[in-house]
């Protein structure tokens, strides 16, 4: 009988960690991208329906909860898929073919996914993501950081050869849009209240560097992909390398209205115009 | 001499700093810098007077922690600019944003009130067009200092001998010419393409960083407190030798639960790194500063400043004697007369050519012959220390 109690213990004890699944899907999508001079090129995104747009998926699930991503290849060629911190290994996905990969978190966390083949050409060409492991929070915003050199575009779809050690770019965008576009998105545009707790998940799925600056606030790191002896440093500057993910925790103590933005002041620009988009984005504390 | 210079200087910004809470900037236009091939480049910038001809960087402005500041900004210039404290967390009213705050129109003056509550580094910029007018050369660092002590990172901190600053940055002279410089069309600005040719620390660059004693300059066992901070548009990684125990301790004017022990640490744009080294022996050489692409991680460039830490000569010091040691050169034992009779620890520490620790022990002897075993080290040249609480000996042997 006590035999039979510590089994079912064992029993209940390994579900419980293993928590509950959470199953979902994302589709690799082809689709165009409008450049600068109005042509538009070839461009892919992670989305939820099989139907393309620049509204990239982000996955979340709870500490809790493991997550079974299938990733679904609606393209007409074979693409790659890396989830970083998954038992899943990477893998190659066939056309009109679908694959699916276990995480079982750790904690609160940023997981980028990212297509590994013709690397960084498909991950330029925007095939990355994040999956987000949440935690307490009174709100959270995802910034999906990326570049992009409207040129490169345009070459790569007439199959020409990139130096992508001279890459230059001359757009940068946060969740495919630019400033002031981004303060539309209500899952980036940062907005709360003296006192409150937000959580802010950035990953940089490009393949520039970034280091993003806030004016009036100092934020917690939480959570860094590259460096976790970062974790618990309260910093105005966050460093992010390609394909990095960090998590920051901000508890504004005064009001106002502030920018945060890439301190590579190259990159406030667009198309060579300083204030033209950028990596850039407004915080509003009430 | 370097040191005595630098004490001079510290002791004057000090007193200068806890006298006052009003301080004074001018914004000017009108600069122009010599770089290390010759070519004068033409920069804005910033100046604590009217007669103090420019320089970029700007002043440091040294505040105290809690104290009440109003930095003047006087803007003598024909175009716009403001003044951003960068990482100092003002409100919205002072924050130099001019679409948020305000900007100074020329001739006018412009007050920036704040309070600065947490000791460390911190950077102050021009933000109006600010891609423009930050590589023009609007831009210094800002330390403020505990109340207490100006030789304490922060209350409960660490105490140090000496601080040096490093601030890096890039000029590329196509952004110097004054089409570009002088842009004032509203809120936008046309940027060249950003391709350096001067990557600069403290102003220098290649032979004027040796020339203008940017470098870490100290005595032995002295701890010397490096600020690291990059206004620039390059990623820095900057490289200290093993031998001076590099101990990163804050970042962004807020310190670390536990130091970073760390010989290489990256400093992006915006960022700031406090960083202490020592020695306890004689060093020479090198920190290393590459300036490496954001845009395509490529290594752009690499400047190195010179670090010196030298015998200490003073009455309170140590003093100094050699020691006879042999067989010189050995393979595999090395003895010598311990030195002092009384009973005692001594730390005995063996280091190479580079200034890396080799071998770190205590041996408590009173008088009489020590040997100690040196078999696992390589051919080369060593130096032995040997300290006891009064003097310090040294000797150099060789493994052949
Ligand atoms: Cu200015
Ligand atoms: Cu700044």
């Amino acid at each position: 009988m006590k035999q039979l109690f510590i089994l079912l213990g064992i029993v209940l004890l390994s579900f419980v960690s293993r928590g509950q699944e959470s199953a979902q899907t994302i589709h690799l999508n082809p689709g165009m991208l409008t450049v600068s001079d109005g042509t538009d090129v070839p461009y892919f995104a992670f989305n939820w329906t099989n139907e393309f747009s620049l509204d990239v998926a982000t996955v979340a699930i709870s500490p809790s909860e493991t997550l079974l991503l299938t990733v679904v290849n609606n393209d007409d060629s074979e693409h790659g898929f890396t989830l970083d911190g998954s038992s899943t290994a990477p893998q190659i996905i066939a056309p009109a073919d679908s694959a699916t990969f276990e995480l079982v978190p750790s904690g609160q966390s940023i997981h980028y996914f990212f297509d590994h083949s013709d690397s960084p050409t498909n991950k330029y060409l925007g095939l990355g993501g994040m999956v987000v492991v949440t935690g307490e929070s009174d709100a959270n915003f995802y910034w999906n950081l990326r570049t992009h050199e409207a040129a490169v575009n345009v070459a790569l779809d007439a199959g020409e050869t990139i130096d992508w050690s001279a890459y230059y770019p001359d757009y940068y965008t946060i969740n495919n849009l630019s400033f002031p576009a981004i303060s539309t998105d209500p899952m980036a545009n940062l907005t709360g209240e003296v006192g409150d707790v937000l959580h802010i998940y950035m990953i940089n799925t490009g393949i520039s560097m970034h280091s993003m600056h806030f004016h009036g606030y100092h934020c917690t790191i939480l959570h860094s992909s590259r460096s976790p002896q970062s974790v618990s440093w309260s910093k105005d500057t966050f460093p992010l390398w390609p394909g990095d993910g960090m998590i920051i925790e901000l508890v504004p103590n005064q009001p106002g209205i502030y920018p945060v933005h890439d301190h590579n002041l190259t990159a406030v620009s667009g198309g060579g115009i300083y204030l033209n988009g950028g990596a850039l984005i407004m915080i509003d504390i009430q | 001499m370097k040191h005595l210079l630098y004490f001079i200087l510290a002791t004057f910004c000090w007193t200068q700093a806890s006298s006052q809470t009003e301080l004074l900037l001018v914004g000017q236009t009108y600069g122009q810098m010599e770089m290390h091939d010759g070519e004068q480049l033409f920069t804005f910038g910033y100046t604590a007077d009217y007669d103090t001809p420019m320089y970029v960087p700007g002043p440091t402005l040294h505040m105290i922690e809690g104290d009440s500041v109003i930095i003047d900004f006087h803007n003598s210039s024909m175009i716009p600019h403001t003044v951003h404290l960068h990482g100092l967390d003002v409100d919205q009213a002072n924050d130099g944003v001019p679409q948020t705050s305000f900007s100074v129109p020329h001739q006018e003056h412009g007050f920036y009130h704040l309070r600065a509550p947490h000791p460390g580094t911190y950077l102050y910029h021009c933000h109006f067009l600010s891609s423009i007018h930050v590589q023009s050369g609007m831009y210094g660092l800002v330390i403020v200092h505990p109340a207490s002590d100006p030789n304490l990172t922060w209350e409960g901190g660490y105490e140090f001998d000496n601080d040096f600053s490093f601030l890096t940055f890039e000029f590329d002279s196509d952004w110097h010419s004054f089409a570009i410089l002088n842009q004032t069309m509203g809120d936008e600005a046309i940027l060249p393409i950003f391709d350096p040719e001067y990557f600069m620390i403290n102003g220098a660059s290649e032979q004027q960083l040796a020339d203008s004693s940017v470098g870490v300059y100290s005595f032995v066992n002295e701890v010397n407190h490096l600020r690291l901070a990059n206004i620039g548009f390059c990623a820095n990684r900057v490289s200290f030798p093993a031998a001076l125990d590099a101990r990163i301790i804050a970042s962004d004017g807020r310190p670390f639960d536990e130091p970073l022990l760390a010989d290489s640490i990256w400093v992006l744009p915006g960022e700031r790194y406090d960083v202490l080294v020592d020695s306890e022996v004689p060093f020479s050489g090198e920190i290393i500063f590459d300036y490496v692409s954001m845009n395509n991680g490529e290594l752009l460039n690499t400047q190195a400043i010179e670090v010196e830490i030298e015998l200490a000569i003073g009455t309170n010091e140590l003093a100094i004697e050699s020691l006879e040691v042999f067989p010189n050169p050995t393979s595999d034992r090395l003895s010598f007369q311990v030195p002092e009779n009384d009973h005692m620890r001594l730390h005995f520490q063996v280091y190479d050519q580079a200034g890396k620790q080799c071998i770190s022990s205590v041996i408590s002897a009173s008088g009489g012959m020590c040997n100690i075993d040196v078999s696992a080290l390589a051919q080369g040249s060593y130096t032995l220390v040997l300290s006891s609480e009064s003097t310090y000996y040294h000797a150099q042997f060789v493994i052949d």
